[in-house]
Parts: structure tokens; C-alpha cells; sequence
């Protein structure tokens, strides 16, 4: 089964759509067991593991984060976040049809609000996508933030 | 305030009654191997970050308690969380976890320590 670039870009655009409508168990679906969400710190942050990072997380860390935002006992989601992505249509910066390995760079509006605060994050996410057994899915995801290296209060969804 | 172990140094920086700044740092030692700095990267991202799953809950608490606090409601900060008697604190003793028994000991030995010299009044 043949890709399209069209398929890529419909994958990157559900994908947010998942996060902004709080179906994180289905969106933990979408990735491979391997994969890695990365957030660096830095500008141009070279290593997710020898310098600190906002976020670098595998499969259980993910799984662990989405257990919680599901959980009854969460206090700082009482009530819940709530967000939304803007996205510029993403750029694929590698479409490998016969292997099955497409690569994006999607730039990304992010808003997250809880009660009285609302935040704004300017964001580039890059997707290492994989087709396996017929279907997208995310093999890595790196979110890198405009102001990474400023001070912030909480963020508790995902960009 | 520092984590030797890990090689980590936090500045808690007030800003304001209701605002502090947390900056938080880890050191790479001269010659050590990389998984001591990985390591102290982790801890970093895991429990100081902004994206923190334990520092949200956290950061939760510490507004609930601003909230409380700002409120007219009763003059007093109530601590006496699980005290059912007397309480003797120059005795150690094991309790529920959820006891504020070493608040009220905090309280205790400051009132003891700022009196241990005075003398009793002689009325």
C-alpha cells in the first residue's frame, strides 16, 4: 500500500486534533513502542540525554503521563487543561514511499489554558512518521519551543 | 538548595508574595562519565521541569494553600491535622503520613528555643 504526501499531512493535522480534543489514550496509540517525545531546553539542543531537557520521554513515561491525565485523582487537572494547535500545513522534508519513512517539520501555534491563565507557545515539531502494518504512525516527535529557554509556569498537555 | 548526589544546585528566587522564580542547574564533573550528568539531566526534567507530571500537582497544592491563606475565613492556619492528644515532641514517634505533627514540632521547638534562656517572671 502506496502513501501519499496528502496521507503524511492528514496524519500531522489528526494527530493535534487528538491532543486539542483530550483523547491522549488514542494518540499514545499512534506511537511506536520505540519512539521518544522530545522537548529540548535549548536552542539547537544537541543531546536529550547528557543536557537538561523540558521533556524526553519513551513509551512508559508517555504512558505514565497519559494514565495521569486520565486519572481521578490528578489535582492539578481539577479542573482540566484544555488546548489547541494552529498548524501551518507541514513541510515533508523526507518521503521514502518504498520503506515506508516520512519526515515532517510542522510549525504550530500552541495555546493552553486552565481557570484564569492562558499561555502561548510558538512551535516547530518535527515527526519521524513509520508506516507499519498499513498504518502512519509516530516513530519520533521532537517539539521545539520558540522561547524554550524562558521561565515558565506549568505545562501540562502537549504541544 | 543543593543535591549533592546529583550535582544539582536550585535557586528559589521570590519575585513576589504570590511569585518565585525556580532556576535549577546540574554540573558536569571534570572526568566523570557521561551517566552521572544523564543521570542528573533526568532527575531535572522529571521533577523540576515546567512540564513536570510531579511538579504539577505540586505547583497545585502550593496555589491551594495561597488561596487558603488569602482568605478571610479564620485568622489562624490550622495544623492540627491527626493530633488526638497531648503530644510529646521531645519524644520521637511514627504516625500516619498524612500527619501535621512535625509542623506543630517545628512550632514547638521555635517557642521552646526562643524561651530557653528567659526567666520566669516573678509576678
Amino acid at each position: 500500500m502506496s502513501t501519499t504526501r496528502e496521507e503524511v499531512i492528514d496524519f500531522i493535522y489528526s494527530e493535534a486534533r487528538m491532543l486539542d480534543e483530550g483523547r491522549f489514550t488514542e494518540w499514545l496509540a499512534l506511537w511506536l513502542e520505540d519512539g521518544h517525545y522530545w522537548m529540548p531546553l535549548n536552542y539547537d539542543q544537541s543531546s536529550p540525554v547528557n543536557e537538561t531537557s523540558l521533556l524526553y520521554e519513551d513509551n512508559f513515561m508517555l504512558r505514565l503521563r497519559v494514565d495521569r491525565l486520565n486519572g481521578e485523582r490528578t489535582f492539578s487537572q481539577k479542573p482540566k487543561s484544555r488546548c489547541h494547535h494552529v498548524l501551518q500545513r507541514p513541510f515533508i522534508d523526507e518521503f521514502d514511499a518504498e520503506t515506508g519513512e516520512f519526515k515532517t517539520n510542522t510549525s504550530m501555534h500552541y495555546v493552553e489554558t486552565r481557570l484564569d491563565t492562558q499561555q502561548l507557545l510558538a512551535v516547530t515539531a518535527t515527526h519521524e512518521i513509520k508506516r507499519v502494518d498499513g498504518k502512519l504512525r509516530i516513530a519520533n516527535k521532537k517539539v521545539e519551543l520558540l522561547n524554550c529557554d524562558a521561565a515558565f509556569t506549568g505545562i501540562q498537555l502537549l504541544p | 538548595m543543593v543535591k549533592a548526589p546529583l550535582q544539582q544546585l536550585r535557586n528559589f528566587i521570590p519575585l513576589g508574595p504570590d511569585k518565585t522564580l525556580v532556576e535549577s542547574f546540574v554540573y558536569r564533573l571534570v572526568g566523570a562519565p557521561d551517566q552521572l550528568v544523564s543521570m542528573s539531566a533526568m532527575y531535572n526534567r522529571m521533577i523540576n521541569a515546567p512540564t513536570s507530571i510531579v511538579g504539577h500537582d505540586d505547583q497545585e497544592m502550593y496555589e491551594r494553600a495561597q488561596e487558603g491563606l488569602l482568605s478571610d475565613g479564620i485568622e489562624w492556619v490550622n495544623i492540627q491535622r491527626l493530633q488526638t492528644e497531648a503530644e510529646d515532641f521531645d519524644k520521637e514517634s511514627i504516625e500516619n503520613g498524612t500527619t501535621e505533627r512535625q509542623m506543630r514540632n517545628q512550632f514547638n521547638a521555635w517557642s521552646k528555643f526562643m524561651t530557653a534562656s528567659m526567666q520566669e517572671s516573678a509576678s
